[in-house]
């Protein structure tokens, strides 16, 4: 990294270099019989350089050449992108427990043994016509970010997974249980036989009269709301000036219950001190109980809106050393209520508890909307989960329905985005 | 390159095992607004390895050549723990083994064309869009992917195949107070950058269609006899039916399997369907996929009958099915998944007129801004779309979600036309993204859909 700092500061005002290297191991199995395992070992460098007010940027996988990377960055300059912001200067992040170093030393054979035990433990108790999926993942990677201003960050971190579904018939629609750690954990056996209750109550199909209905948005649904909010609260989207929120900041916008923060020292295996731009990070709130309270930015966006940089700067896409910064929330956290997911269910009169969606990723979503179907949505009848309902829709737009947040569940759940609870929101719209 | 991969496969202690190395350049120019916000052509690399031993099948990716031989050990004890664990041994159908170097049949090499050219032209559309009415901002990007293929396998077959594509593709965002309205309009394909040029209309329409959503009503939520578009019939064959065809989804599901039986009716006498990944000058043409398997067509519906599947070599051993050339995978990041290559409806015998009026009353639904399936249920969102007032098109509406069940929806299709056209510009994300996923078909009529308003 120093050699092509070296190099690139010949040509440049100043220069950053970002890599990355990360490695994953997968084992899979599917209706209760191992099925695949697979590995990955993957490294990557970024560069960016400023220069005259503007930037050029270059990546590669394999650093063989370090000239070439600097010449892939010097005629990218050439088309005068936007520089004009100032890289970050030398600051000491504060350091994190993100290390396990016993997962360095995991091998798929050691899951093996857990796979099969799982496996068996659901199948004696959840209905026949189901079946059970579980893949569980471990690894490391590390980050390290250098910069002509003597910015020299880095951090390593491990993470072990679980990600468990128990499949209603034909359909990949599933109750499921996550965990997501710095080290090695199990899947909880209270949370499953919760998840096979449910599942089990859940396998008769219902219909349902279409109008406006209570909706529990879990954790993982949770999700469809928090994409739109991010959207409206994120620099890019108020620079763009398609923000619906864009003069909101300090207005009450939400219910008063409602907190969105991003928080880097949450304890999970995506904790860092600092962005893929090498900002330092701290705790930030987008919206604090129910005031739109925080847009959240990168190095570019910060400068263009005369913003101080967040660090909020992600190289966010399926190859992180080929996007560059956009502002993302990496360490999101919805803050819990005071109601316990079973009270939330017993105090439902006519519900949905909306474990998975199908298309949250389409519609409007610069202007809140979202028309997603339920994948799986079980019914609630007078307190109780009575079954699963059939080809159903949810419908509505983002600033209005979460102006009427009924409750919150009292604790977060980890998953690979952040912590979240669930959340029960009166009259969304229902259509079968 | 050759003598090389085969060293590597003579390491690997496996009953079978393959090597995919991949140089892939990519071009990507993107435009937020009128500003630049990226330029740049760059080159990575890497390679995928997998090994069949004792009865397991395993794969790893890797980035440097140094990580090679500790690559191979992971692959090797992760087959032969699979092997030893599985209730079920993994067998593969071997294709013919097979030597061959694939050239490229573009109509101007893309990579012959300076970077400022591209800019340019990339410049050129974006501004066409910015200066129509309502326009807010746009996000339009250049892509070009150049991939470089070698595979080898220990059966010794060898096959060198590029790839390339090049696409623009454009997200435009019409604002009139607080209200935005957000559309998709893009150009490409993998025949080279000719098709790319003089295609002003294609992004002048959907400008003015996003500036004409401003003022159109959502569509009320509730039950429509659905027209679908060419690129809504693409995604809805694609999303509900297509996956379900891919073997690996369904092997390991037994009430999907049971319900996707081999010659079980599904739709109606109208209803036929074929993937056919070797039509030239459409984004899903190759020749091999990427275990080096001859591409074929595959006739998976004939007249609402179930005929066949898209296979891998584990699949196809699986299922006792011949091999059809669809395990593809995004790059050297990967091993391959089975994926459609062009899916597509084919034609019926109406009229694009005749079908809106054997709709009635209804929604006539177009472009597709992403959909998802699950089992049988599948969900897309149109771009834009028509109410149908008594067998003719009436004003435009917003918001439109289909959401179905794929059993009930292929035994409601009452029309299809006789014109056909395939998307340009692809895309799946079943586990990793596939830019060449291509699909389409002709105006289909479904009737008694449910469509989710906002």
């Amino acid at each position: 990294m120093e050699r092509i700092l070296e190099i690139a500061e010949k040509h440049s005002d100043s220069a950053e270099v970002f890599n990355i290297s990360n490695s994953m191991h997968t084992t899979e199995s599917k209706n209760y019989g191992l099925t695949n395992m697979e590995s990955t070992i993957q490294s990557g460098y970024a560069l960016r350089i400023l220069k005259d007010g503007y930037l050029g940027t270059s990546y590669t996988k394999n650093l063989l050449d370090p000239e070439k990377l600097v010449q892939d960055a010097l005629v990218s300059l050439k088309g005068k992108v936007d520089g004009s912001f100032q890289f970050p200067d030398k600051h000491k992040p504060k350091e994190l427990k993100t290390y396990d170093l016993s997962i360095e030393e995991l091998k798929n054979s050691d899951l093996i043994i857990e796979t099969k035990e799982l496996s068996e433990y659901v199948k004696k108790r959840v209905d026949p016509k189901g079946q059970f999926n579980l893949t569980t993942g471990f690894g490391s990677f590390q980050k390290h970010i250098m910069n002509t201003n003597e910015l020299d960050v880095k951090f390593k971190s491990s993470f072990f997974y679980n990600y468990a579904g128990i499949l209603f018939p034909s359909s990949y629609a599933h109750v499921e249980n996550i965990t997501f750690s710095i080290g090695r954990q199990l899947l909880d056996r209270v949370k499953l036989d919760r998840s096979i209750e449910l599942y089990n109550k859940s396998l008769k199909n219902v219909t349902v009269k279409s109008g406006d209905i209570d909706v529990i948005f879990t954790p993982r649904t949770i999700k469809i709301l928090l994409w739109r909010v991010r959207t409206g609260a994120s620099a890019k989207s108020i620079y763009d000036n398609i923000s619906p929120i864009k003069n909101k900041i300090g207005e009450k916008i939400f219910s008063d219950n409602f907190t969105y923060v991003d928080d880097p020292f949450a304890g999970s295996p995506e904790d860092s001190s600092f962005d893929d731009e090498g900002t330092a990070k701290s705790r930030f709130s987008i919206i604090e109980n129910g005031v739109f309270s925080g847009i959240y930015n990168s190095l570019d966006y910060a400068k263009k809106l005369g913003m101080k940089p967040t660090g909020h700067g992600y190289r966010e896409g399926n190859e992180t050393v080929a996007a560059s910064p956009i502002p993302v929330l990496a360490n999101q956290m919805v803050l819990p209520g005071d109601t316990s997911i079973d009270d939330m269910i017993k105090n439902t009169k006519r519900g949905v508890l909306l474990l998975g969606d199908l298309g949250a990723h389409s519609g409007n979503i610069p202007n809140g909307d979202f028309s997603v179907g339920l994948n799986p949505g079980l019914y609630i009848e007078n307190g109780e989960v009575v079954g699963r309902i059939k080809d159903g829709m949810i419908a509505g737009n983002v600033y209005d329905i979460m102006k009427n947040i009924k409750c919150i569940e009292n604790i977060t759940h980890q998953d690979f985005s952040g912590k979240f609870p669930s959340l029960c929101i009166g009259d969304v719209k229902f259509s079968v | 390159m050759h003598q090389k991969l085969k060293n590597y496969i003579s390491n690997i202690d496996a009953d079978y095992a393959d090597i995919r190395y991949e140089k892939m350049n990519k071009v990507t120019i993107i435009f937020s607004g009128k500003e630049l916000k990226t330029i740049g052509s760059n080159s990575t690399d890497g390679y995928v390895i997998r090994a069949l031993k004792n009865g397991g099948f395993a794969n790893i990716a890797v980035t440097k050549e140094e990580d090679i031989e500790k690559a191979i050990k992971i692959v090797t004890d992760n087959a032969s723990l699979l092997g030893k664990e599985s209730k079920n041994k993994t067998a593969l159908k071997f294709p013919e083994t097979v030597q061959d170097t694939v050239t490229l049949e573009l109509n101007e090499d893309p990579r012959d064309i300076l970077l400022d050219e591209k800019l340019e032209l990339t410049r050129y559309y974006n501004e066409l869009m910015l200066n129509s009415k309502d326009i807010e901002i746009t996000n339009t990007s250049y892509h070009e992917i150049n991939r470089d293929k070698y595979f080898a396998s220990s059966q010794g077959t060898y096959i060198h195949e590029p790839t390339l594509t090049n696409v623009i593709v454009a997200g435009i965002i019409a604002k009139n107070g607080d209200l935005v309205q957000n559309i998709r309009a893009d150009v490409g394909g993998s025949d080279g950058f000719a098709r790319l040029r003089n295609r002003d209309d294609r992004f002048l329409e959907k400008a003015k269609i996003a500036s004409e959503l401003l003022k159109a009503e959502p569509v009320k939520g509730g039950n429509y006899n659905l027209v679908m578009d060419s690129e809504m019939a693409g995604t809805f064959v694609h999303e509900a039916f297509g996956h379900f065809s891919e073997a690996d989804l369904i092997e390991n599901n037994p009430s999907i399997l049971a319900k996707m039986e081999i010659g079980a009716k599904l739709g109606t006498d109208i209803l036929s369907i074929t993937d056919d990944p070797t039509q030239k000058g459409l984004i899903g043409y190759y020749k091999y996929d990427d275990e080096g398997v001859f591409a074929r067509p595959v006739k998976l519906m004939e007249k609402g009958v179930l005929m066949g599947r898209l296979h891998s070599m584990k699949t196809a051993a699986a299922f006792g099915n011949e091999l059809t050339g669809h395990a593809v995978a995004e790059d050297f990041r990967y091993a391959p998944i089975i994926r459609m290559g062009t899916i597509g409806i084919e034609t019926g015998n109406d009229s694009f007129e005749a079908v809106l009026k054997k709709a009635g009353n209804g929604l006539y639904a177009v472009g597709c801004k992403g959909g998802q399936t699950s089992g049988e249920n599948f969900t897309f969102a149109a771009l834009y779309g028509y109410l149908i007032q008594d067998g003719k098109l009436g004003p435009l509406v917003r918001d439109i979600n289909v959401m179905g069940n794929l059993f009930a929806s292929m035994q409601n299709v009452a029309a299809i036309s006789k014109n056909v056209s395939y998307c340009e510009v692809g895309g799946c994300g079943k586990g990793q993204f596939n830019i060449k996923s291509c699909m389409g078909g002709p105006h289909v009529l479904i009737n008694n859909a449910l469509v989710g308003g906002i």
